[in-house]
């Protein structure tokens, strides 16, 4: 092949574009962090960063979730830690008044108006909220589980779950049918119970000895009502660990496919740049001698 | 043989070595010309005037040497090869440019692209879920959604946007085209009187050999040459330029993205036959056909499936009032199907968002079942097999396939054109050492001859001053 001045420059100027231009993209990734900025960079490693992306930002919301998860169970055993105390006092109350031998009416009526602002109390804590909902509602859209008179408000059987990961939702709803018990005929619920302990503290305590064991049954109902609060807490708890190893494994993934490494790429561009600097003294040397330097 | 034709020879030569002098000066100046032919006197040596014959007393001798042709000296066959690989290069880069423009336009994987719109709007309907009677969980649904219609809205305004800006570029390179052709056509008339007459006609076939050139990489031409140094020039095997005659090439058919009947055509003159072009032209033709139509059809295709998908599931939910779900979105022109280009949030009322799962208890009052469970039914399209996002993410995955093959094949053009380049130009090209070489040469021929004119000056002033002096 014969080869002319032409060639040599046009091979020269050819070969330092490509130098150039393989500088320049090493230069962007270095600046950038990035070894993937479209989708021809890596069509496969494209999908894995789009869907990782993906899933970390539905982690960072199963997050958020869990927090709320935490902060409904949090109040709902809170709230039903407190109603346990003062079941416990309506009990105390009610074996004290029961003790018909030794107690004046007047003392009896003392006893009632305890009783009575105890079952205030509990209503207020039936009525809880957490961000304007009723903790034990169930799902109802109101705003109160339980009106003044003590009717519940709430809706029942509908079961509020909260995703917690892409697998799993926790059951986060106490409706106050399950912890407070329904009221039936014969069967008061716990503030209908409360009330008639109060009744009958100032009308006929005798009655009292079997309104005892109506409260016993209601107390172990919020105690069972508690436990399961206790174990779904639990269950988030073990879930939000695991969300944070999640969104550590998903960073890791995301940098493995994203990112440069940074070792390997300098390596490369300061390979690069000797290839360059090679063209370019090449270029000088091939470009500059020609037969005119020979010729007198 | 008279003593004159001694000197006779010793011009020829002396005006032979000046013509070759000349030419090889004309190669240096133009070493670095672009689509400049090197060229070269052919020296042919003269043979004399009269004819052998069977009486004939001649010598024989030759009368000296003719410089009287100078020829370009190029490869027919490379030259045709170089045509055809540009041709074929520019054709894959005006490919390669469609695929990258189509890749910014996707912008992904980033967190302003599509994909991370959708999962926004997917997260935004899980904390809904877990919060249904919160208004504020049920503003940032809505304003989600809206970001992910913007979001399929530019990103399909970008694809129509570079359709215009391809179909106004192919135009552009049309009427560049129909001036070549004619140019072309002109200077093979010229180029024909030229080679009548005897005149030299090498510029003007380099000129037109350049614009030939121009052609292989606008609309992938090839030339051929025929009589009198004229080139026929064709496309796609149909002729454009024949000789002295030419036909114009037009862009018709569709002129906006989505036209019916779609589809840009190439003829020859206005609803002739049609043209298969190549170069970049051809390239240009089959982005606007094909690579964005194709990546138009599936964008709006995501973007129809994720407002049906939310539709069904709205309507299996009931809203914050208790009612049935109305539709989310719907097209912002009835009219037309819904696409990524038409779009619109149709309910602008959070409490419209049907999260709850529940019927609501009859009333009076009427209770609103506030369980999360529809909007948690949406949000798990996100992770759907058949869901928008996973439709979405293969398509990019497809278009980093095609783009990367597309990238790689304008590099590998790239360097088979370098090559062909260089084996023309290895032909055609102007070499300094060699032209130097032939200078001294025809310098030393040149004073060669300049001797002998001397030597016959000498020989006659012998023969004149000195003759007959005998005895004096």
């Amino acid at each position: 092949m014969r080869i002319t001045q032409r060639t040599i420059v046009d091979n020269n100027v050819r070969g330092m574009n490509a130098n150039l231009a393989a500088l320049a993209k090493l230069q962007d990734q270095i600046t950038s962090g990035k070894a993937l900025t479209r989708p021809s960079d890596s069509p496969s490693g494209t999908s894995t960063a789009m869907r990782t992306r993906g899933d970390l930002s539905m982690n960072d919301q199963y997050k958020a979730n869990i927090s709320t998860a935490t902060t409904v169970l949090t109040a709902a055993d809170g709230a039903l830690g407190a109603m346990g105390d003062l079941v416990r006092r309506v009990r105390d109350l009610t074996v004290q008044g029961a003790n018909t031998g030794g107690n004046s009416a007047e003392a009896n009526e003392a006893l009632a108006v305890e009783v009575a602002g105890i079952r205030e109390g509990l209503l207020a804590l039936a009525n809880r909220t957490v961000n304007g909902r009723p903790v034990f509602g169930g799902a109802t859209s109101g705003t109160t589980a339980y009106d003044t008179g003590g009717a519940f408000q709430g809706r029942t059987g509908v079961p509020q779950q909260i995703r917690v990961s892409d697998s799993e939702t926790v059951r986060t709803d106490m409706d106050g049918v399950t912890a407070f018990g329904v009221q039936t005929g014969i069967e008061p619920d716990l503030f209908a119970l409360v009330a008639g302990i109060a009744g009958d503290l100032r009308t006929d305590p005798t009655a009292l000895s079997a309104r005892l064991v109506q409260l016993d049954t209601a107390a172990q109902r919020l105690t069972q009502a508690r436990t399961t609060v206790g174990v779904r807490t639990n269950r988030v708890e073990q879930v939000a660990a695991v969300n944070s190893t999640v969104e550590l494994s998903l960073r890791g993934q995301l940098s493995d496919v994203e990112d440069i490494d940074q070792a390997k790429t300098y390596l490369e561009l300061q390979i690069r740049q000797n290839t360059y600097e090679a063209a370019l003294s090449g270029a000088s040397r091939t470009i500059q001698t020609s037969l005119v330097d020979y010729l007198r | 043989m008279s003593g004159f034709s001694s000197l006779n020879v010793a011009s020829s030569a002396l005006a032979a070595q000046q013509r070759a002098l000349d030419i090889a000066g004309q190669n240096i100046a133009n070493a670095g010309t672009e689509g400049y032919t090197r060229q070269r006197v052919e020296m042919r040596s003269l043979a004399t005037a009269a004819p052998y014959a069977s009486y004939s007393v001649g010598d024989n001798l030759g009368e000296g040497v003719s410089a009287d042709t100078v020829t370009r000296i190029r490869d027919a066959f490379a030259e045709r090869r170089g045509q055809l690989e540009h041709g074929r290069a520019a054709m894959a880069g005006a490919l390669g440019e469609a695929y990258t423009r189509i890749e910014t336009s996707f912008g992904e994987p980033s967190t302003s692209g599509v994909q991370n719109l959708l999962t926004r709007s997917w997260a935004a309907w899980s904390q809904l879920s877990s919060q249904p009677t919160d208004p504020t969980a049920r503003s940032a649904v809505l304003a989600a959604t809206d970001a992910v219609v913007k979001g399929f809205g530019s990103t399909a305004a970008a694809l129509d946007g570079q359709w215009n800006d391809t179909r106004a570029g192919a135009a552009g390179l049309v009427v560049d085209v129909n001036a070549t052709v004619g140019q072309i056509a002109d200077l093979n008339r010229s180029i024909r009187a030229a080679v009548f007459s005897g005149a030299g006609a090498n510029d003007l076939m380099d000129q037109r050999d350049a614009l030939v050139g121009r052609l292989a990489d606008t609309i992938g031409a090839t030339a051929s040459e025929t009589i009198n140094g004229m080139v026929d020039v064709s496309v796609g095997g149909t002729a454009i330029v024949s000789g002295t005659a030419f036909s114009t090439v037009s862009l018709g058919g569709a002129n906006e993205p989505g036209a019916t009947p779609a589809g840009v055509t190439l003829t020859v003159a206005v609803g002739g036959p049609p043209l298969t072009a190549g170069g970049t032209l051809g390239g240009q033709l089959q982005a606007l056909n094909t690579v964005i139509p194709a990546y138009r059809t599936s964008l709006d295709g995501v973007a129809a499936q994720w407002a049906g998908q939310v539709n069904t599931l709205q309507a299996g939910g009931y809203d914050a009032a208790g009612g049935v779900g109305v539709a989310l979105l719907g097209p912002t022109d009835p009219a037309k199907p819904t696409g990524a280009g038409n779009l619109r949030v149709a309910s602008t009322d959070g409490a419209l968002l049907a999260a709850a799962s529940q019927p609501p208890v009859a009333g009076p009052p009427i209770d609103p079942s506030a369980d999360g469970g529809n909007a948690d039914l949406i949000s798990a399209l996100a992770r759907a097999a058949g869901g928008p996002d996973t439709v979405y993410r293969d398509t990019v995955t497809k278009l980093g396939v095609q783009a990367r093959s597309a990238l790689s094949s304008v590099a590998s053009t790239a360097a088979v054109t370098a090559q062909a380049d260089a084996a023309r130009l290895s032909v055609s090209g102007v070499s300094l050492d060699e032209e130097l070489t032939n200078m001294l040469a025809f310098k030393q021929s040149y004073a060669a001859a300049a001797r002998l004119v001397t030597a016959v000056d000498e020989m006659l002033d012998i023969l004149i001053n000195r003759t007959g002096l005998v005895g004096r």
